[in-house]
């Protein structure tokens, strides 16, 4: 069955749609003006008729029409979208359970940055999950004396996240201190201020904050012994990353990209101060370990 | 003879009664729009300041005011949180509606505030505040016309229940 905090984040029809049959591991509900409302599961994808039940055609699937779009956006934002005004700068929304919901429409600009989207026409919600356990073959190579700068690395959809979590939680309930600035949302999933999620009982969390205001806030304010961020990419993150690595707070990190190599030509500045990197297989078969290597792209284990 | 001093006590009581009542209408719906402007002064700070979704500042706020505003602020914060309405300006226009017959508002009242939450909710936090500045102007104008009228039209509706009743039972006598 789907989660109550998921289903409510739609419009009363689409909510009755979802809550008619017992749908199982859904990671992803796809929303489309006028197009038919699918489900995912990992690789695997759901149509689902007027009735609730799923259908196996697409022509028999129930289409979104533009209230139920409306509605689905007025239910996102808990009809308050001044309340979330900066988080559709970038796209998305997360909502009272981590999980995540990101818009399509039509974009306004001004002065050249995005300032919002109006005419939302599509939404995409990933289900956020918790796996407790999925990192604890990881974890191993990442403990160490001093704890390793870990970075995992995975295509979209990949687990990466639910890793970083787990990993996050099995170290802070071993007796480390760790520190979180979960800029989207998406790793303890703060709901007014309180983690959603198991992230261990000794973690800080500096919700919807700037990864890299954050992690110079956490390693001066908090005292951890590992800093935490998702989805690091912009230049400004990486230098973030390296002084809190250089002062001796262990960081460990989540990134796109495919493989190794990937990232080192995207990044190269990874290199010099991660000694771990997990790669992950990516949608197919969400959490599975592809390889760990270390900072010369040598591997060490599988 | 007992019958009809008692007739005419009843009948001069309920007149003067009437007369008071009608001079207080405006009284109250004064009070009530003033009520009111306090429940929009603080969702105006609770929407720019702190930002909180509609449905919390709306039942925090209704613990600070009282009466049938209180209750127009907690319903539609209620309806909200349950997720029972599509839209912030559907709940809150069907709880004006309700609250019609417990009120003194009058109908260009609910009118003037179902307006207002057309757009409650929106995107832009600056154009939530000038909205809801709209609405406190509306009061302001209203609730001046009304302590002048009040000034004005209260004594007379007073005295006027007053005669009123003594004019009846005169004439029944």
């Amino acid at each position: 069955m789907l989660k109550r905090n998921v289903t409510d984040c739609f419009g009363p029809r689409i909510r009755e749609l979802l809550t008619t049959y017992d749908w199982q591991d859904i990671s992803e509900i796809r929303l489309r003006t006028g197009r038919p409302l699918i489900l995912r599961s990992g690789a695997k994808e759901y149509f689902v008729g007027s009735g609730g039940l799923p259908t196996g055609g697409i022509q028999n699937a129930y289409r979104a029409s533009q209230s139920d779009l409306k509605e689905t956006v007025n239910m996102i934002s808990n009809y308050s979208l001044y309340a979330v005004q900066e988080q559709l700068k970038f796209g998305y929304i997360t909502v009272e359970g981590g999980h995540r919901a990101a818009l399509g429409g039509s974009t306004v600009c001004e002065n050249g940055k995005i300032t919002c989207i109006k005419n939302i026409s599509s939404v995409s919600m990933r289900v956020a999950c918790e796996r407790k356990g999925c990192a604890a073959e990881a974890v191993k190579y990442v403990i160490g004396e001093p704890i390793k700068n870990t970075l995992i690395v995975s295509p979209v959809c990949g687990g990466k996240t639910t890793m970083l979590r787990d990993m996050l939680r099995i170290l802070s309930d071993g007796g480390l201190t760790v520190g979180i600035s979960d800029e989207r949302g998406e790793i303890a999933a703060c709901y007014e201020g309180m983690p959603q999620l198991d992230v261990g009982e000794r973690t800080d969390v500096l919700d919807c904050c700037p990864k890299a205001e954050g992690m110079s806030m956490l390693v001066r304010n908090m005292s951890p012994d590992i800093a935490a961020a998702d989805e690091i990419g912009s230049k400004e993150d990486i230098r973030a990353m390296r002084e809190a690595a250089l002062s001796g707070t262990a960081v460990i990190c989540t990134a796109h990209g495919t493989g190794f190599d990937d990232i080192i030509k995207r990044l190269p500045e990874v290199a010099d101060f991660f000694d771990v990197f997990i790669i992950l297989e990516g949608r197919n078969s969400p959490g599975k370990i592809k390889k760990i290597l270390n900072s010369r792209g040598e591997a060490l284990c599988l | 003879m007992l019958i009809k001093m008692i007739g005419s006590a009843i009948v001069l009581f309920s007149c003067t009664a009437a007369g008071i009542y009608m001079a207080s209408k405006d009284k109250y719906r004064a009070e009530e729009l003033m009520e009111m402007k306090r429940g929009l002064c603080m969702l105006k700070s609770e929407i720019c300041h702190n930002s909180r979704p509609l449905y919390e500042a709306m039942i925090d706020i209704s613990q600070m005011l009282e009466d049938t505003v209180s209750e127009i602020f907690e319903d539609s914060g209620r309806m909200l949180k349950a997720r029972k309405a599509a839209s912030a300006s559907e709940a809150w226009e069907k709880t004006l509606k309700e609250s019609r017959g417990r009120t003194f508002f009058k109908k260009e009242d609910i009118d003037a505030f179902i307006s207002f939450g057309q757009a409650l909710g929106g995107i832009d936090r600056d154009g939530q505040t000038a909205n809801i500045d709209i609405a406190l102007e509306y009061i302001d104008r209203k609730s001046d016309e009304l302590i002048k009228k009040y000034a004005k039209d209260g004594r007379l509706f007073r005295s006027m229940g007053v005669m009123g009743g003594i004019l009846i039972v005169v004439v029944l006598f």
